[in-house]
């Protein structure tokens, strides 16, 4: 079981956006893709939650091809979350995230209980009355992020869950984007399959178990945290040079800038 | 769109309430005018009841009676003339009344020499009587004015004497248009009052001047024992379908079917046929061997 | 949880309805025929068979065949304009939005207006079949075509897009503004007045037959709307967010927009341009009950149908015995009001 593309081709008009993309996320793991921009990363998430109908290849989710799920059977299976959000109308915190049970029926009571819960992991409690457009960019990202959570919140019965994130971390404090990829982290202790968008390579190396490395549309590497982030391929990639490290306390790989 | 309302009904009021006082002068020194352009149907009518149609060189769209009329060179609707179209007949004079326009345009022809008639469009039969002599006399015919108005004169008199006759004066609406909404019925102070008025009977509408909406349910506490459309092609509504409507159908009217259709512009046209017009009306209303009575 | 705002959204609820109910009673009982509130009402109770009928028969036409389809009109209608004004609204994406932009009520404009002067002339085949009937068709097929060339100019092999859609409603309202233009030059006296007064709206004309008919396509459209309030919640985060729910954005778009174009042409073919009431009455749910399309619909149906009512009894009664059109009514009360929600969103940098 896992989610996966085999061969992907994506492209507008004559420009080509990704070419021969494969590569899987299995339950329990966090894969982070990295690359530098208009590599295809966007293109890519887009892809994989439907957003783009028009590409080639082969993409699966737990065995089954994209396109023989049901649409509501992909919402029970796999949360998306967005860079940023277009909600302008004045739901309460509470209410976006209650949009997140959308796709299940288990009840008022259950849903209530999952709402609060989510609206917890992210620390934004205090804000559970709050109307969404008051909040600032940061916390806005983080009810989103609830709302991701809520809908995948459990199994529900198609199969295994998936978490798209985009860029997760743009807009948030250090604390939050720690706070958040230790939420990815513990969701894929819990069985989810979690695929983050990333910029800071020290988070990558931070989190990620696998790291998908995008250049120009195409695979440039992937591999564990140790095979990907290498000297040689960031400066090729990213032109800066840098030199890895182990992180004093944790022990796993750091990128630190010459 | 809803400027284009907005202005209309503005337009419409304006025209209504301003323009009492235009200047009636008759030069008797000039010799009369040989080219002549009518902006009004009723001044139209008159120039030919004159018998004097060879000097019309233009006519506005409202001129429709007599068909003969419609021959002639237009100068477009009367209310928007167009400057140049007109002067390209090289008028003499331009013959209009207190709604031609617009003003813009009638400061032009002015500016451009041209002598420019206003008469007075109320709608009453004094307004007739003063479009009918002036006219006269501008054509310099003022005893074929005079003689026109006397034919006209006795027609009305006649009908006042057989609307005389009646102990029981009727009610009468005016319904300009019915259909799926709430009627336009004439209240006072408007052609379709007057000419109520004149054929001997009461206009059963009261309370708002002009013409005006009527929630079907004051139609029905207006009681009218008659009502009165005007015939246009393609828009004359049988009594049958009219009595249909739940609203007139609870009036008095509705009983012996009485909808009384006239040709629209020989009704509220306030030209020299006015007289047949009041007679045709209290015909209609009365029936006719009280009109052979009253003779 | 807003635990709160949902109990004060069925509280709200249940007070609308009794609110409308009372309306309702009143709106039989006035009018400008002088009758008491107790014939009237009388009347409208003997109907259910409860009591004996004790009042003159001409008591009894007026309130059955006059004031009580009348007040039921007004009832669809202002549900018809707010619901599909709310489900536009939530569309769109845009508090400001009006069922005007996917082109129903300028479509239908251009068809009243094309029936009031052609009638007689190029289209008196038809309207000598249809009498009485044909304006209202011509509205209602009017503004439900022009909607369908609307969304059919938005829609590519990549969906529908709103702002696509947007555009395309603009450009038809300015081919259906100008043609009416064009009518209106071409109309005499008599057009110019019943045209004038059609764009100003009117409940004048009801009768059972047309409540019955109006009644069948906006109650279906407005309950089918209904439906589809917790998917216009999710589009309400955008349409992507929506899809990622399980939401068949593609699919709910196209059935939102015909179903406002059929409420809509349906209200329009019935009484004209009543305007502002699609804007103001779910901007007032919205301001008390918050963005819930749960209860922001049923809720803006209830306002709607209340809003209208209340005008309407304006409108019968203020110059009586003439009638002063509806639509000029709900644009006094909704002309300042748009203009002060665009001051005070001016003054606090947008919603």
């Amino acid at each position: 079981m896992s989610f996966s593309v085999k061969h992907l081709n994506l492209g507008v008009g004559r420009k080509t956006l990704l070419s021969n993309v494969s590569f899987s996320i299995a339950p329990g793991e966090l894969v982070v893709v990295l690359g530098p921009n208009g590599a295809g990363k966007s293109s890519l998430l887009k892809v994989m939650s439907g957003e783009h109908g028009f590409y080639e290849g082969d993409l699966q989710i737990n065995g089954r091809a994209y396109a023989e799920w049901g649409s509501d059977e992909i919402a029970r299976m796999v949360g998306v979350l967005p860079q940023s959000s277009l909600l302008t109308f004045p739901f309460s915190v509470a209410e976006v995230v209650m949009l997140g049970r959308l796709p299940h029926s288990t009840g008022r009571a259950r849903d209530l209980e999952i709402v609060h819960q989510a609206i917890d992991r992210v620390d934004v409690s205090h804000l559970t009355n709050a109307s969404y457009p008051s909040l600032s960019g940061g916390e806005k990202q983080r009810v989103q992020l609830a709302r991701v959570l809520a809908q995948i919140w459990e199994e529900t019965g198609p199969g295994e869950r998936y978490l798209l994130l985009d860029e997760p971390t743009s807009a948030l404090d250090v604390a939050h984007q720690q706070l958040t990829l230790q939420l990815a982290r513990e969701l894929a202790g819990q069985g989810v399959g979690v695929m983050a968008i990333l910029h800071d390579l020290n988070l990558a190396a931070q989190y990620a178990d696998r790291i998908v490395m995008l250049q120009q549309g195409e695979v440039a590497a992937q591999g564990t945290v140790g095979e990907v982030l290498e000297p040689d391929l960031i400066r090729h990639l990213f032109a800066i040079d840098v030199s890895i490290m182990p992180h004093p306390v944790s022990q796993r790989p750091m990128v630190v800038t010459l | 769109m809803k400027q284009t309302r907005l202005h209309s009904v503005l337009r419409t009021a304006t025209a209504s309430v301003v323009l009492c006082c235009a200047a009636f002068s008759v030069s008797s020194v000039q010799a009369a005018p040989e080219r002549i352009v009518s902006a009004d149907g009723s001044l139209t009518e008159i120039v030919y009841a004159l018998g004097e149609e060879q000097r019309l060189v233009g006519v506005d769209t409202t001129s429709t009676h007599p068909a003969a009329a419609t021959d002639l060179p237009q100068i477009g609707y009367k209310r928007n003339i167009s400057a140049e179209g007109t002067l390209s007949l090289s008028p003499d004079v331009i013959i209009a009344t207190q709604n031609s326009g617009p003003d813009k345009v009638v400061n032009q022809l002015k500016a451009a020499g041209v002598d420019f008639r206003v008469y007075s469009e109320a709608p009453s039969l004094a307004a007739v009587e003063e479009k009918i002599k002036y006219v006269a006399e501008l054509l310099d015919k003022p005893a074929k004015g005079e003689q026109l108005w006397a034919q006209v004169k006795l027609k009305v008199d006649n009908a006042k004497a057989q609307a005389a006759t009646v102990s029981q004066p009727l009610r009468v609406m005016f319904v300009l248009s019915a259909g799926d909404r709430s009627p336009l019925v004439a209240g006072s102070n408007n052609g379709a009052d007057t000419m109520i008025r004149l054929a001997g009977g009461i206009n059963a509408v009261e309370g708002f001047e002009g013409y005006k909406p009527m929630p079907v349910e004051a139609l029905v506490a207006a009681r009218p024992d008659v009502i009165l459309m005007m015939a246009r092609p393609g828009h004359t509504m049988s009594a049958e379908t009219l009595f249909a409507q739940p609203g007139f159908a609870m009036t008095p009217a509705a009983k012996e079917q009485r909808l009384v259709t006239m040709n629209g512009l020989k009704l509220l046209g306030f030209g020299p046929r006015i007289g047949d017009a009041i007679s045709e009306l209290t015909t209609a209303l009365y029936g006719d061997q009280n009109a052979q009575a009253a003779r | 949880m807003n635990l709160q705002r949902e109990m004060r959204a069925q509280w709200t609820l249940g007070l609308l309805g009794m609110l409308l109910l009372f309306t309702l009673v009143i709106s039989v009982g006035v009018g400008p025929m002088s009758l008491s509130m107790a014939e009237s009402l009388q009347v409208a109770i003997s109907r259910f068979g409860l009591i004996e009928l004790s009042v003159p028969q001409h008591v009894v036409s007026v309130v059955e065949s006059i004031r009580m389809p009348r007040t039921v009109l007004g009832m669809l209608v202002g549900a018809a304009l707010a619901v599909s004004g709310a489900a536009i609204q939530g569309l769109f994406r845009n508090p400001l939005a009006d069922p005007g932009l996917i082109g129903v009520s300028g479509g239908a404009a251009f068809a009243a207006v094309a029936s009031i002067v052609l009638g007689g002339t190029v289209l008196s085949p038809l309207s000598a079949r249809l009498g009485i009937y044909m304006l209202p068709l011509m509205a209602f097929l009017g503004g439900f075509i022009t909607t369908l060339v609307v969304a059919w100019i938005a829609t590519s092999r990549f969906g529908t897009s709103i702002t696509t859609m947007l555009l395309a409603g603009i450009a038809i309202n300015i081919v259906t503004g100008s043609g009416i233009g064009i009518f209106t030059y071409m109309a005499d006296d008599a057009m110019l007045r019943t045209l004038t007064f059609w764009q100003m709206g009117s409940l004048g004309g009801a009768t059972w037959d047309n409540v019955i008919a109006a009644a069948t396509m906006i109650l279906l459209a407005v309950v089918l709307i209904l439906r589809y309030a917790k998917s216009l919640n999710a589009l309400l985060l955008g349409e992507s967010e929506a899809r990622h729910l399980g939401v068949d954005v593609d699919r709910i778009k196209m059935k939102v927009i015909l179903l406002s174009a059929l409420a809509v042409g349906a209200a329009v073919a019935v009484s004209g341009m009543i305007g502002f009431v699609g804007l103001v009455v779910p901007h007032i749910v919205r301001m008390s009950l918050g963005p819930d399309h749960r209860y922001l619909l049923p809720a803006s149906a209830l306002l709607g149908a209340l809003f209208l009512l209340l005008a309407d009894m304006v409108s019968r009664t203020i110059i009586a015995p003439a009638e002063l059109p509806i639509g000029l009514i709900t644009a006094i009360i909704g002309g300042p009001f748009f203009i002060g929600l665009i001051v005070f969103r001016a003054r606090k940098g947008g919603l």
